[in-house]
């Protein structure tokens, strides 16, 4: 994405226009739900999440200052809206079975012409979605949380380190704790 | 997906902490391997319905509105309440100018002014009051006399 139009779009949506929050929606939406949804484990929750943070994102974005990324920004955000609202609940969403109607509701995030599935390639893809979503909810919270901030927000583990206040290779190892984990479950599942 | 400085980040951490080459090897291929298994999940990953996205915009456009609308009521508000408050404080200014206390005079203050002096010794203080109080000892004695003097013609 070019650097001079987003930064051009963010000044438009600090003075309150509509049309330059409807081009933040269309660059960040996608990626803020799939966050979102690997986060919660729950449709409903990630939708309600991402309607939360554009609200929030209409009064904080004037705070945003140009010197820091503004994915990592966003995304940081994001990470405290999820944090609020599992702490307000006292409990983590269960890890729920979240892919496995998504070719009915949704639309895969994959640009260009999909290649049209078989409805046994649809179940096996979306099986394999499902134990990816098992694996996740399988790490510890702190754990699932760093790995998805990282691959979806583009956090850095100086970042990663500063946001959970936590020394940099704590940040470091439980990246490398957690990715190895999940492959070993994934495997698992396969054989 | 993943940072775009991921690995340069991680050589640079690794590099710091002195790790063994072997070591840091195995660490560095185990976290691609599992960027690349979380990369192969999102090219199929679902995406959010169009109808979600149109909601939001509605809400993000409602709120927008609202705060447009709400800026020229607020304007309303505080402009008379921003006139009152500078009277009230321009009233406040003056009645302090008003009962200002006024500063000391004449003889009575003549010693407290000149003991703020720094040149002025305590010695010379003393005997300045010395001299008023030979003043005001010499108008009782002069009184007594004038009254002596009236009585006795």
């Amino acid at each position: 994405m070019e650097q001079k139009l987003l930064a051009k779009m963010i000044r438009r949506c600090q003075k309150g226009q509509s049309e330059a929050f409807a081009w933040l929606l269309q660059q960040y939406g996608p990626d803020l739900y799939a966050y979102f949804l690997r986060t919660s484990g729950s449709r409903t929750d990630a939708e309600d999440l991402l309607q939360d943070l554009f609200v929030k994102l209409l009064l904080k974005i004037r705070q945003y200052k140009h010197e820091y990324r503004f994915k990592n920004w966003l995304f940081r955000v994001a990470a405290n809206l999820v944090r609020d609202r599992f702490r307000d609940r006292g409990h983590r969403s269960a890890v729920q079975s979240i892919d496995s109607d998504w070719l009915e509701g949704s639309r895969p995030m994959a640009t260009g012409a999909a290649p049209v599935l078989s409805p046994v390639q649809q179940l096996q893809k979306s099986e394999l979605l499902d134990q990816l979503q098992h694996a996740l909810g399988k790490l510890p919270d702190q754990q699932r949380e760093i790995i998805l901030l990282r691959h979806y927000g583009g956090l850095s583990f100086k970042q990663l380190a500063e946001h959970f206040d936590i020394p940099l290779n704590t940040a470091l190892a439980q990246v490398h704790r957690g990715l190895k984990k999940l492959r070993r479950l994934m495997s698992e599942n396969e054989t | 997906m993943k940072p775009d400085n991921g690995n340069k980040e991680l050589h640079e951490i690794l590099n710091q902490w002195s790790v063994n080459p072997d070591h840091r090897e195995k660490i560095i291929r185990e976290i691609n391997a599992g960027d690349a298994l979380l990369d192969s999940f999102d090219r199929e990953r679902p995406g959010p319905q169009p109808q979600l996205l149109a909601r939001i915009q509605q809400r993000i456009n409602a709120h927008l509105a609202d705060s447009a609308a709400l800026r020229p009521r607020k304007r309303r508000i505080l402009l008379p309440l921003t006139a009152a408050a500078a009277v009230i404080i321009a009233a406040a200014l003056v009645s302090i100018w008003v009962n200002r206390p006024s500063p000391p005079t004449g003889e009575s203050a003549a010693p407290a002014m000149l003991a703020q002096s720094a040149d002025i010794t305590e010695q010379e203080l003393g005997l300045w009051e010395l001299a008023a109080l030979q003043d005001e000892t010499d108008d009782v004695i002069n009184n007594v006399a004038l009254i002596e003097a009236i009585a006795s013609s």
